[in-house]
């Protein structure tokens, strides 16, 4: 799209003569006018979006800090580590070229909007009639020919032509004397400046949330209480000098969670569901919600969200009637495991007997299909019930499953459940609702431009040495071109079977696009 | 098993299979003799051939729902059987409006390869995700898949276009007849729009008729067509990525996180803007053009496919195997 300049070129000799302040503005605002230009031309916008889809290809495919430990990443680049870190390519997205390219996508969008707004709005608003001479030197035009009837006056073919515009292929259709200005999707022109400025809207929105908004996580059993000030990790989304958020002062208590399996898969979850107490600052209560994937907790711009679910390490079991819980305190090998001391009831004379509980859970362990334990029986330094080539006599039990040992007839442990803490995901988005309306402005831009414009101007003139009247057509599109080619060709035969009244009336709505 | 008419979801996939077959040999018949007025039959054989197959894996997924108790898209095999039902709803539409002569045989050669593809994958219906479990599946899903199905037809035409381009370029300008309604003339004889573009009684211009309408050059023709699909295409990608946040953001706390999935989506809708772009600066080849279509899907199939092979990020649950 070519640009009209907006400032006077430098060759002016106003310029050239005048030494005053009002000249160095000149200047100034011609350097600006230059710069402009090409912040908001396509061919910047096109570079600038293919080094942007470079820049998070990029970011997809290599190993990024935050998602892959650091350790990892200098084992698998060795010592090309140092120059792809400097290059920033381990944090793409907040390297300094990524957010230059980003500053620079924001004011070409700016600039770009801004000057696609005025020609989009001319032409969506601009009512023109062209004179057949005007008509007759577009390349796009053709003209319907039919016989001058002395008794019919032109104005009335102009009205025919009006109404077929108008009601048979629904253009909104102006009329100045013998011409006629019609269009339809007026609307399009203003599709692309709106989904940038959806853009624009998103990015500022973004900066703004980056400075005010912040994540935090809790992992949280039945009875916690706790309140902002007091989760596990709390993440501004800026450091600390930049950051001007703050923290709402909401108080929390867990009364309970649970998950749901679904009842012909007893494997598998169904969904996680968290019930908190919600209290305000005052410890005035404000609600009770429960809470599970899919549907968070909403306290104005503060959310929270049920996300993960993981084994606290302790393990409710019974030996016998007896309740006991153990800890997960030691490793065996690399795996977690419970080493505990059996109660004098169960030790004999000489012994000291232990329980060894390994637990197996779905949640840390990707090969683990169901969560059970596996129990043990040790006793100075040596497991019980062990054979040459076996592993040594165990129980595997799921929750609510019980077992003896053979080697020891008379201990009966039952695994009642593993403590299980809900982890929670608070987030703080000041920015939401204009992230939500951005979304919304992009979204409607996007539609808009699905559409396209079409124009027609429409004059008649006399032909009178053939006694014929001439209706010239010309026409334009901003897109879809065939789909309005076979418009004009539907027009064209219902055109002529309406300037010509003997023709037969099958042919005046020929096809439908 | 659910059945209907006393076919189970498999046997309606191989009922789609056999229609493909049946559509792609019409179809390559069509290509060779579309110029010939006696075969104006095969084509519509080939049309109704791939409508069937679109209705046949409707009702499969339709089963396959009922038997899963919820909207079956929810991984690799369902996401493909919507992939293919929208192109070939997007071809439907595209043949009706634009009688397009040499798009039926890839398009059906294509679903063939896919489909094929789509029934060796994993097909166990397993219980849904908690994270799955909302109504946002069933909006984000099929308009992401719609677009990746106009990206398909737009990546087809721009082979098409290419192949003219490049291996036929004395035929690139050759004509492709539309269909073009019978009008009445001033002189009211009977005569056709290619006829009036050959200097009888009418005021229809060159551009409007002969090659540029009534016969339209085949190259432009399959370039507009690019352009068309890819213009429906990307403010469906645009859409479907922002529900996506939408649903990230109630599902997992943030409406963007550089997931793999979403990054890959993000880079697919860069580089149809890029196309877009380079259309509206209006100073680059048809051929340039294409080329870029071509590389826009390409950075689709890696959004739709590579990262799902890798299995990586949160959307690892439309990984495939």
């Amino acid at each position: 799209m070519s640009v009209s300049p907006v400032f006077p070129t430098k060759e002016d000799p106003k310029q050239e003569s005048s030494n005053t302040m009002a000249s160095v503005l000149l200047r100034w605002a011609i350097l600006l006018g230059d710069t402009f230009s090409v912040f908001r031309s396509i061919p910047l916008a096109i570079v600038l979006l293919s080094l942007l889809a470079l820049g998070v290809l990029i970011g997809v495919w290599m190993p990024q800090e935050g998602l892959v430990e650091l350790p990892k990443i200098k084992a698998q680049f060795g010592e090309n580590y140092r120059w792809m870190k400097a290059l920033g390519l381990f944090t793409v997205y907040s390297s300094y070229w990524f957010i230059c390219l980003e500053v620079l996508f924001f004011f070409n969008l700016l600039f770009g909007s801004f000057q696609w707004l005025r020609p989009a709005y001319l032409s969506a608003t601009q009512v023109t009639f062209c004179s057949p001479e005007h008509i007759l030197s577009s390349s796009q035009q053709f003209f319907v020919a039919f016989p001058l009837d002395q008794s019919k006056p032109v104005e009335t073919s102009v009205k025919t032509v009006k109404n077929l515009l108008n009601k048979n292929f629904h253009y909104r259709v102006y009329q100045q004397e013998n011409k006629l200005y019609a269009s339809k999707g007026n609307f399009s022109r203003f599709g692309p400046v709106v989904a940038h400025l959806g853009i624009l809207l998103l990015l500022v929105s973004s900066v703004y949330g980056a400075f005010t908004g912040f994540k935090a996580q809790k992992l949280v059993t039945p009875g916690t209480q706790f309140s902002l000030n007091q989760v596990d990790k709390m993440m501004p989304n800026m450091p600390a000098p930049w950051w001007h958020g703050s923290i709402a002062d909401w108080r929390f208590h867990i009364r309970d969670f649970k998950i749901q399996y679904y009842p012909e898969h007893p494997e598998t979850p169904q969904q996680y569901y968290t019930t908190i107490d919600v209290r305000d600052g005052s410890g005035k209560f404000v609600k009770t919600e429960t809470i599970s994937v899919n549907h968070p907790l909403n306290l104005g711009n503060l959310t929270i969200y049920q996300a993960s679910f993981t084994p606290t390490g302790r393990l409710f079991l019974k030996l016998n009637d007896r309740s006991e819980t153990v800890k997960i305190n030691t490793q065996v090998g690399s795996r977690p495991a419970s080493f505990s001391t059996l109660p004098s009831m169960f030790q004999t004379a000489g012994s000291l007997r232990s329980l060894i509980v390994f637990p197996f859970f779905v949640q840390q362990d990707p090969n683990v299909k169901a969560n059970y334990i596996r129990v043990f029986l040790h006793d100075k330094g040596r497991f019980l019930g062990q054979a040459p080539g076996k592993m040594p006599e165990n129980l595997k039990l799921a929750a609510g499953e019980s077992g003896e040992f053979p080697s020891m007839p008379g201990l009966r442990v039952t695994y009642d459940k593993p403590e299980m803490a809900t982890g929670l995901q608070i987030k703080e988005a000041p920015e939401v609702f204009w992230v939500y309306l951005a979304f919304f402005i992009i979204g409607t831009g996007a539609v808009m431009c699905i559409f396209s414009q079409r124009q027609l101007w429409v004059a008649f003139v006399d032909k009178p040495d053939d006694g014929t009247i001439q209706c010239l057509v010309s026409y334009r599109t901003n897109k879809a071109k065939l789909s309005f080619l076979k418009e004009l060709q539907a027009l064209y035969p219902a055109m002529t079977s309406c300037l010509n009244p003997s023709t037969p009336k099958d042919n005046r709505r020929a096809d439908t696009v | 098993m659910m059945m209907l008419m006393g076919l189970s979801e498999t046997q309606w996939v191989h009922t789609a299979m056999i229609a493909l077959i049946i559509a792609l040999f019409s179809f390559l018949v069509r290509s060779w003799t579309f110029r010939n007025d006696r075969f104006q039959w095969i084509p519509v054989l080939g049309v109704t051939a791939i409508a069937i197959s679109m209705v046949a894996l409707i009702i499969s997924l339709f089963l396959r729902s009922l038997a899963a108790e919820y909207f079956a898209l929810s991984n690799m095999y369902e996401s493909m059987l919507v992939l293919i039902i929208g192109v070939q709803l997007g071809f439907l539409l595209l043949d009706r409006w634009f009688k397009l002569p040499h798009l039926g045989w890839p398009v059906a050669l294509l679903l063939i390869v896919a489909l094929t593809f789509d029934v060796s994958l994993p097909t166990e219906i397993k219980p849904l995700q908690a994270a799955l479990q909302s109504y946002w599946r069933s909006i984000h899903v099929p308009i992401i898949i719609l677009s990746y199905a106009m990206f398909t037809l737009a990546f087809l035409s721009s082979i098409i276009s290419l192949f003219k381009l490049y291996f036929a370029p004395g035929n690139a300008s050759s004509t492709v007849q539309q269909p073009i309604p019978a009008v009445e003339g001033p002189n009211t004889e009977r005569v056709s729009m290619i006829q009036l573009s050959q200097g009888l009684s009418s005021g229809l211009p060159a551009s409007l008729s002969g090659q540029a309408a009534g016969e339209l050059s085949e190259a432009s023709l399959y370039d507009e067509l690019t352009y068309r699909c890819v213009a429906f295409g990307f403010p469906l990608l645009a859409i479907g990525i922002i529900l996506g946040g939408l649903w990230a953001n109630e599902a997992w706390g943030n409406y963007w996180s550089w997931d793999p999935k979403e990054s890959m989506s993000l880079v697919t809708l860069l580089g149809y803007g890029v196309y877009l772009h380079l259309r509206v600066n209006g100073e680059h080849s048809p051929k340039i053009l294409a080329w870029v279509s071509v590389a826009g899907y390409a950075l689709m199939l890696i959004t739709y496919f590579g990262v799902n092979l890798m299995g990586l990020g949160l959307h690892s649950y439309g990984k495939i195997g």
